[in-house]
């Protein structure tokens, strides 16, 4: 199985905390608000596609609203292979983190 | 001010976000300017982020787009790599003038190839190079045939070799029971597929008897519609789709990557009675939505055709010079 980018990993994450309600504009809010960084709607799509065409993650279509121009939502849900996917790459970093993160910590904090 | 992005940055979205999932990211734009409006963000901020994420989605769209490639192999000599590295930093401010020269030179020496490159691309279906646009060259600009002179032309024109009409509209398409979401749609003659000869992936193309303002509707569908919308069944041939409302029976799918005219994912009949009444041929009375006719060629198209080789679309008449007054017919 091929493994998870960094910010795939962060896209499945946010579809998870979401759950019911994950579509691109949640998702994307999600991100925003817990990275503190931007992120547009079309990267999240690309990153969705790739999940979906790899049986990561599955969509569904919801229902027009005027909100979107008439537009229907996009909405997604993690596969149990998506979940397995996601545990997986975030057991490998825990695995490889550990013990080390507080020497990251000075590190980062140390002046250059 | 508006709370809503504009005319403006609507046509920009709609202009550079392309791709099966464009709907749902023109859907996404819209709601996030409103999510952004009601947190109390100004309209000219929410305006530029707006902005912004149409520009980032549409480089991220299109990058996507792209097929990944085999990252080139280069083998140069050390030895040149050594003197290389030796001048360099031998000559920094003409090193900084050459690299400096050259990041600016060349994008904007390749620019325009690439915008001319852009506008000049044939579709991308088989022998696109082959197929030319026709339309009437009048005293306001160009103007759009009528689907009589498709008749007149497709009768009279030895040289092409297959005619076809074609309209771009957006529809809302949904399985029977689903819920709907807008597609890019065109609205085809059934010698268009014939012009195209592209096959269809499954079932078959558009055929000239769904064209009778009797027939009962049919669709084809685009390849990435077929798997996002129908989950890639392989029994959607038969079945019954809805598209603005109105029941049509899926006939075929198309193969992965056919897009025509531009990023269309389903294809109905361009019906019209047009071609039945030959006193309709003038301007004045072209379609709504003006359908575009083009042709395919034998060949390659090298020179233009000789204006001999036009008959003319005025009722009852066979010369070359068209008679109504309907404008100049121009070669294309």
């Amino acid at each position: 199985m091929d493994s998870l980018g960094s910010f795939e990993q962060l896209v499945l994450f946010a579809v998870l905390r979401l759950s019911d309600d994950a579509y691109g504009v949640t998702i994307r809010e999600t991100l925003e608000a817990r990275t503190g960084r931007a992120f547009s709607s079309g990267a999240i799509y690309t990153a969705l596609a790739r999940l979906e065409e790899r049986g990561l993650v599955r969509s569904r279509g919801g229902q027009a609203t005027p909100g979107r121009a008439g537009r229907p939502p996009k909405y997604y849900r993690v596969q149990p292979e998506g979940a397995r996917a996601l545990l997986a790459a975030y057991e490998d970093l825990q695995s490889v983190a550990g013990g080390v993160v507080s020497d990251l910590t000075d590190l980062a904090e140390a002046e250059s | 001010m508006s709370a809503s992005p504009g005319w403006f940055l609507r046509r920009l979205a709609s202009l550079l976000v392309h791709g099966p999932d464009a709907p749902y990211v023109l859907g996404d734009l819209e709601e996030g300017m409103r999510r952004d409006l009601a947190r109390g963000m100004s309209t000219r901020r929410a305006r530029i982020r707006y902005l912004v994420n149409v520009l980032a989605s549409a480089v991220s769209l299109a990058r996507a787009r792209i097929p990944a490639r085999r990252p080139l192999r280069a083998t140069p000599s050390w030895i040149d790599v050594k003197l290389g590295w030796r001048m360099l930093r031998k000559n920094p401010v003409l090193t900084l003038v050459a690299i400096t020269s050259l990041a600016i030179g060349i994008p904007v020496g390749m620019a325009p190839v690439h915008v001319m490159e852009a506008f000049d691309a044939p579709p991308p279906v088989e022998h696109g190079d082959r197929l030319v646009g026709l339309r009437y060259r009048g005293g306001r600009g160009d103007l759009a045939a009528t689907s009589y002179e498709l008749d007149v032309w497709r009768s009279g024109l030895g040289s092409f070799e297959t005619l076809g009409a074609i309209r771009r509209l957006e529809y809302n398409l949904a399985p029977e029971g689903g819920a709907g979401a807008p597609v890019a749609a065109a609205e085809v003659t059934a010698s268009a597929f014939a012009a195209l000869g592209t096959r269809p992936f499954l079932g078959r193309p558009l055929q000239p008897e769904d064209e009778r303002p009797a027939a009962p509707p049919v669709a084809v569908l685009g390849y990435d519609v077929w798997r996002s919308r129908f989950d890639a069944a392989p029994g959607v041939v038969g079945s019954t789709v809805r598209v603005s409302g109105t029941p049509h029976t899926v006939v075929g799918v198309m193969p992965e990557g056919f897009r025509f005219p531009v990023h269309e994912g389903l294809w109905i009949p361009l019906r019209d009675d047009l071609a039945s009444e030959p006193g309709r041929g003038c301007r004045s009375r072209s379609l709504d939505g003006s359908p575009r006719v083009f042709r395919r060629q034998r060949h390659r198209l090298r020179s233009r055709p000789s204006s001999a080789a036009w008959p003319t679309a005025t009722p009852g008449s066979t010369g070359p010079t068209p008679t109504t007054g309907c404008g100049s017919r121009s070669s294309p």
